[in-house]
């Protein structure tokens, strides 16, 4: 499913994951087994991912995110792509993101 | 803004798992209606629930007994105590190990409830059963305390036999033979909130917040702890302690004579030579005579340092017992044998 991911889709945070920003950072615990687990696997994601996330509202396109990151940091476009496609399909992969086209 | 690898989230083991941080994420997963694990730090509920223990909570309504993860209304700080009283939606919490009730808690207060123990890999029952309104209740009318203590007894003479054998010098060389592996490593949080717990009982919950300069140093075997020590360099304006200073040094009471101690103070020395601090200075109590045995050993000497003599004097006075400065002088190079001999 990650290597179909395209600038055309929107990314949400997964029904099946907490995440919670917390003294500056982005921690993330993953509800799969039927519980929040604090001492098994936490994902707190470094500055680039923390960028990126806050933009992930469920309504924008990746597209859409990769024009709003491109407003605030100095960046080649190409770039700004390459990081919110690898970190939208690393998400993905990991179950804490939904992908869906945006058939609209 | 770039990604020089292709992972975006942090190493495993960068996130400092705080108590503000347990809190927002028991939240928000409790708010979902799904459970949270986590790590309980602390000894207010000891021996029900002990320090390092995992927790599970769950999102339900507290009544007379549970245990409950709460918001304390002072602090904003999580903590997990037991409910000894509820009353028109406030609850009455105390910890089994406290020596007071907490203030009133608003049930909004109150994230859940604590459905299971587990300690070194095992699920734990005991004091979350039928049993938890019975300590609730003992607890509630300070009979609990003397209770613990009176378990607790029997093994006060085997306490006092030990004592006695750690003076010996033939045992110490015996024990030292047949000691486990110590390891000296840096205090974690986790080992602080331990530390200070031991030297400080009855005392504040939580250590201070850290000073700048300071290096805490825990000896461990398998992950238990058995002694700490701090390095605390001083700067100018903290005179009469200025430069280099052992502090707080504490092996826990049946570690003694296996030489711990002596291991947290040569990791001191160590770590004082290899920053090229000249000498090391530490106060010790006149008459602790294994204490002054171990730093003559080696290597400290008594120095007056005037102001601190003037205080230790009035102190002696005071107190009928007063403490004296010991400096060691260090050559630049001696960490070299230590480190890397």
């Amino acid at each position: 499913m990650t290597d179909t991911l395209s600038l055309h889709m929107i990314c949400a945070p997964s029904e099946d994951v907490v995440a919670r920003e917390i003294e500056g950072e982005i921690v993330i615990v993953p509800l799969a087994s039927g519980i929040g687990d604090g001492e098994d696997e936490l994902y707190s994601l470094n500055e680039t991912g923390q960028a990126i996330w806050k933009h992930l509202d469920g309504a924008r396109t990746l597209g859409a995110v990769v024009d709003a990151l491109a407003q605030e940091f100095d960046a080649p476009r190409t770039e700004l792509e390459a990081d919110v496609l690898g970190f939208a399909g690393e998400m993905v992969r990991r179950g804490i993101l939904v992908a869906k086209d945006d058939s609209r | 803004m770039t990604a020089d690898n292709s992972s975006f989230v942090r190493a495993n083991g960068e996130l400092r798992v705080t108590n503000r941080v347990q809190l927002e994420l028991m939240r928000g997963v409790l708010e979902r209606g799904v459970p949270f694990r986590f790590e309980a730090l602390g000894f207010s509920m000891t021996p029900f629930i002990q320090h390092g223990d995992i927790l599970t909570v769950a999102p339900l309504a507290p009544r007379v007994g549970d245990v409950i993860a709460f918001v304390q209304p002072d602090t904003a700080r999580l903590a997990v105590h037991r409910v000894i009283a509820t009353n028109n939606g406030v609850v009455i919490a105390r910890g089994d190990n406290c020596l007071e009730a907490d203030a009133i808690i608003p049930r909004a207060n109150v994230l859940g409830i604590v459905t299971r123990v587990e300690r070194d890999g095992r699920t734990v029952g005991l004091g979350l059963g039928a049993e938890r309104r019975l300590i609730a209740w003992l607890n509630a009318r300070e009979w609990l305390a003397p209770l613990k203590q009176l378990f607790y007894l029997p093994l006060r003479p085997a306490g006092a036999v030990l004592r006695r054998l750690q003076r010996l010098p033939r045992f110490r060389a015996w024990i030292k033979r047949f000691r486990p592996t110590v390891t000296i490593e840096e205090a974690s949080v986790r080992d602080l909130i331990e530390v200070h717990a031991r030297l400080n009982p009855g005392g504040d919950a939580m250590p201070r917040p850290q000073m700048p300069g300071v290096t805490n140093y825990v000896a461990k075997h398998a992950n238990q702890l058995l002694g700490f020590v701090q390095l605390v360099r001083h700067p100018k304006e903290h005179f009469p302690y200025v430069g280099d200073w052992l502090f707080s040094l504490a092996v826990w009471g049946r570690y003694r004579g296996m030489g711990v101690g002596e291991t947290l103070t040569q990791r001191v020395i160590a770590q004082a030579s290899a920053e090229g601090a000249p000498e090391l200075f530490l106060n010790v109590y006149a008459d602790n005579c294994p204490a002054l045995d171990l730093y003559r050993k080696l290597g400290f000497e008594r120095v007056m340092l005037p102001v601190l003599e003037e205080e230790f004097i009035a102190e002696g006075q005071r107190n009928g017992r007063r403490r004296v400065t010991l400096r060691k002088r260090l050559s630049v190079n001696s960490h070299r044998t230590i480190d890397d001999g």
